[in-house]
């Protein structure tokens, strides 16, 4: 038991420390990992459908009984918030972590081999940034049959991996002027063991970072479809909730309680992405310190 | 009188882990017309001692203790506004790398104007005159005034720098390794403009650099300073002929002549950690002949014959 | 027939297009290099020059990092250019790398120890932990270095001078026939470099490995080298035995080059103040039809401007390319 539990223990504290550290990182991070768990609690504080209505009495003001009120269709809100919570969480993580994985696989072979691969893929990245990306993903997302959470972050990710790639790209060309690639390739090491064994490890907060950016973007895309219609219908998310509520006019009829929370959530996720994003930036790159 | 005069100068550095001693009891002095060299290795706190002279110390490093008289004026205890007449205008400073400080969008007759017209009250076509006698007399030409940095090389950069040192006469220059990443022949011009300060202009110069040949061609005295302290004083001459302190004759043994081959060895060990140096003589464990005292007692500079200050307990008795 | 030499560059060319898209200018790094290291015994070979003189160029040419526009770099009497992969892989064991920064080389990630077990893994030199251990505690000990001092540390815990010390010791370790040694000590303390250059020494004395020493301080190659090339903006102007070029420097930038460099000792002080253009150090693109030197050089004449001079031997082991021997 002894070595891998001290050794475990002593990476939580290096990570402790980091997080202690460069604050933006440790704020975004805490606030994000409080919204996780949540999610992760729904099925046990909410152990049925939330979205089934007239459930309970409808527009009922927040009170003991129901934290944050209930909507126009007799639905609890605050069950619903925490589920929305999951799935939109779900959905952006899953879209960030894909689009991410196709950005680090292109970016480093188009950083590291260079020449024409790296000409070839460049452009490639170029025409994904150059088209309208939200207007396509409205037509895309209007023709298909069944919208649920997994098609929605697949088409997400198809959209989102231009940016890691470009930015993991001139990272992978930077570091592979240092002497120690030299060195690498010297040693006989291949082109796979030097990108993923000698500049790799030395970009994980830069990566980070990029997958940070990446779910934000990922989720600001996904309630931009949600907040037309364009989202899973078999469950709810925080931009169904927002587009449920604009459909029964609940901020001109008064029912702000509908409409705040899911708002308030989005508001704190973006924040607190962005925190993590500016945060990893600063661990990666020290000039950018205090 | 001296020129400059630094007694028990002291300049730490407060980190979290405790401080810092780069610089712990200096004390020597320059007289007026001479190259005065201060050497060696890096981390012996010679570039904070460059530093700690002109008041030019930032947090989280601090002046100590100490007296640092120019001229019989403490530059230590004067007020923001005295330290202006004499910083820059009659002692100045030329720091490490700094032909990389210069301004990438300004031509070089323009800052040399700047640093003119900071410091004095003079109309912009007066200060322009100023300009090619002081590139003249750093070996460049007058043309160079027309160009950015970018179009020069290093050594020119090296002495348009000299050149703003230069542009209000002060009587004292300190050089902060001037000719690292310098190629020979450059390195050559840029000590011999050095030298000629001394010689044409009287000015006086403290060249701080760890290479000993260089402090060789145009010191006439030199300092060695070894952990924060220094350990030997003496005319060039003497230094190299005759070395008192061990380190010095460990630092003589290890560098390569292109004179003649000799075999050459390093001192042993690595310079101390100024967090925690050891006691007694700082350089005892890598001495090859301390004794016990060397161990418990720390060596005061004394001085012996011919000018020389050395501290060492087994040298001056 | 005698053995094929250990590495003999012949007419070696480097040519690196400069400016922007549609600019013409070439900078001629490698200008029509050759030299030979003999196979017969270890020798310290010294190219020295200032920056610009492409002699890190050609180190790197010879490692194999940068392909030559033109002319032979043959190891042994194998054309580099035509080695196939294997071969390749193969040459990387015969010829060691040192290189000029201590901190760059390093991979920050790791800790130092990989350094030496990348090499034993990827060149197949221990077939047991045991013996892995044995070689790096024996390539240590040849530079000077314990273990306890060194591993299971990380690249930022030690010095400069420690890290081109392990790097010694991994090519040590790797037991090539040659190193290429890039400035190793440049960035190390003066008083500091003895130990290393030792190191270097003890390379051929005791191991019997040669060494292309890229350098740009003459003292050093006094010390170390037994042949040297003088470069400058990549040509050769000189070569042959290092005491000879030394002591009796032919070729103008030679004598200029050693008589500039300061000695540590004050009774031998330069005597005259040399004065530069001010256009002197700025590089000029295109190649030169005559000597490369012409426009510095206070023995110019005529011929020096029009005509590349040949390679002309003044004495044994010692050629140079100047007009005024022809």
């Amino acid at each position: 038991m002894g070595p891998s539990k001290t050794s475990l223990l002593l990476a939580l504290r290096r990570v402790l420390a980091a997080l202690v550290e460069f604050p933006k990182l440790g704020v975004g991070v805490a606030v994000i990992l409080t919204l996780i768990v949540l999610a992760g609690l729904a099925s046990v504080l909410v152990p049925y459908d939330p979205t089934s209505m007239m459930r309970v009495p409808p527009d009922l003001p927040p009170s003991s009984q129901h934290l944050l009120g209930t909507d126009t269709l007799g639905r609890d809100v605050a069950a619903q918030l925490i589920h929305s919570i999951r799935q939109s969480l779900m959905i952006g993580a899953m879209a960030g972590s894909i689009g991410t994985l196709i950005g680090i696989v292109v970016g480093f072979m188009a950083g590291y081999k260079g020449g024409l691969v790296d000409s070839g893929l460049r452009t490639l990245i170029d025409v994904f940034l150059v088209i309208p990306m939200w207007p396509l993903m409205v037509v895309i997302a209007s023709y298909v049959q069944f919208l649920t959470v997994p098609v929605m972050a697949g088409l997400l990710a198809a959209f989102s991996w231009p940016w890691p790639a470009r930015a993991m790209r001139a990272q992978v060309m930077s570091l592979g002027q240092r002497e120690f690639v030299n060195l690498a390739k010297l040693t006989n090491l291949n082109s796979f063991e030097i990108a993923f064994q000698e500049i790799m490890p030395n970009m994980l907060s830069y990566i980070g970072a990029n997958f940070a950016n990446a779910v934000a973007g990922a989720m600001m895309a996904e309630v931009g479809l949600e907040i037309i219609g364009l989202g899973p219908q078999n469950t709810t998310t925080l931009g169904l909730m927002l587009y449920w509520a604009m459909w029964r006019g609940a901020l001109v009829r008064g029912i702000t309680w509908w409409v705040f929370p899911p708002i308030v959530v989005l508001i704190s996720v973006f924040i607190s992405l962005h925190l993590i994003n500016m945060g990893l930036d600063e661990v990666y790159n020290p000039r950018l310190r205090r | 009188m001296p020129l400059l005069e630094v007694k028990g100068l002291k300049a730490y550095y407060r980190t979290r882990a405790g401080e810092v001693k780069a610089v712990d009891g200096v004390s020597f002095s320059v007289e007026p017309k001479e190259i005065f060299g201060i050497a060696g290795e890096s981390g012996c706190g010679k570039s904070t001692l460059g530093m700690a002279l002109l008041r030019l110390v930032d947090p989280p490093c601090y002046v100590e203790a100490g007296d640092v008289l120019f001229d019989g004026v403490d530059l230590l205890e004067l007020d923001a506004e005295g330290l202006r007449t004499i910083r820059w205008k009659r002692f100045s400073y030329i720091p490490q790398s700094s032909m990389n400080a210069l301004n990438p969008v300004a031509r070089i007759g323009s800052q040399i104007v700047d640093a003119i017209a900071a410091h004095e009250h003079l109309s912009e076509k007066e200060a322009n005159k100023r300009v090619a006698p002081l590139l003249k007399g750093v070996g460049l030409a007058a043309e160079c005034a027309d160009m950015y940095p970018h179009e020069l090389s290093g050594g020119m950069k090296q002495r348009a720098i000299i050149a703003m040192a230069m542009a209000l006469g002060p009587q004292l220059i300190l050089a902060d390794e001037p000719t690292t990443a310098l190629d020979v022949n450059v390195q050559r011009v840029v000590l011999q403009a050095l030298a000629y300060l001394r010689e044409a202009m009287g000015v006086s110069v403290i060249l701080v650099t760890h290479d000993m040949a260089a402090q060789a061609e145009i010191a006439d005295r030199l300092a060695i300073m070894y952990a924060g302290k220094i350990v030997e004083v003496g005319a060039v001459d003497d230094v190299f002929a005759d070395p008192l302190h061990p380190y010095t004759q460990g630092l003589m043994s290890a560098i390569p002549s292109l004179a003649e081959k000799r075999q050459i060895k390093s001192i042993p060990g690595y310079p101390p950690n100024l967090l925690d140096p050891p006691p007694g003589c700082r350089f005892h464990p890598r001495c090859p002949v301390a004794v016990g005292r060397c161990r418990e007692e720390q060596p005061e500079l004394r001085s012996e014959a011919r000018g020389r200050l050395v501290a060492c307990h087994l040298v001056v008795e | 027939m005698s053995e094929p030499a250990l590495l003999e560059l012949k007419d070696l060319v480097k040519v690196y297009p400069v400016g922007g898209i549609f600019s013409r200018k070439r900078l001629r790094a490698v200008d029509n290099v050759s030299f030979t290291m003999p196979s017969d015994r270890a020798t310290i070979a010294t190219l020295a020059g200032e920056s610009g003189s492409g002699k890190s160029t050609i180190a790197r040419i010879v490692l194999g990092l940068i392909k030559p526009t033109s002319g032979e770099v043959r190891y042994k009497g194998r054309n580099l250019a035509e080695l196939s992969r294997k071969g390749r892989l193969a040459y990387n064991k015969e010829v060691g790398a040192v290189f000029q920064d201590p901190y760059g080389t390093y991979n920050p990630f790791y800790k130092v120890d990989r350094i030496f077990s990348k090499a034993i893994k990827k060149f197949k030199l221990a077939s047991s932990d045991a013996d892995r251990d044995k070689l790096i505690l024996h390539a240590l000990s040849n530079v000077g270095l314990t273990p306890e001092e060194v591993l299971g540390r990380y690249p930022h815990q030690l010095s400069g001078g420690q890290r081109q010390r392990i790097m010694l010791a991994r090519a040590l370790l790797i037991g090539p026939s040659m190193i290429v040694a890039d400035e190793p000590v440049s960035m190390i303390d003066a008083s500091l470099r003895a130990g290393i250059l030792n190191v270097v020494r003890d390379l051929r004395d005791k191991h019997g490995m040669s060494c292309l020493f890229i350098t740009h301080d003459l003292s050093v190659a006094r010390y170390l080298s037994d042949s040297i090339v003088i470069l400058y903006r990549g040509r050769a102007l000189e070569r042959g035995s290092t005491d000879l070029v030394i002591e009796k420097p032919a070729h103008p930038y030679s004598q200029l080059l050693i008589g500039s460099v300061p000695l540590p000792d004050p009774k031998k002080r330069w005597k005259e103040r040399i004065e530069l253009d001010a256009k002197d150090l700025l590089e000029v693109a295109g190649p030169v039809a005559g000597c490369v030197f012409y426009e510095r050089c206070p023995q110019a004449g005529e011929k020096c401007l029009k005509e590349m001079p040949p390679s002309v031997e003044v004495e044994h082991d010692h050629v140079v390319s100047c007009h005024q021997y022809s």
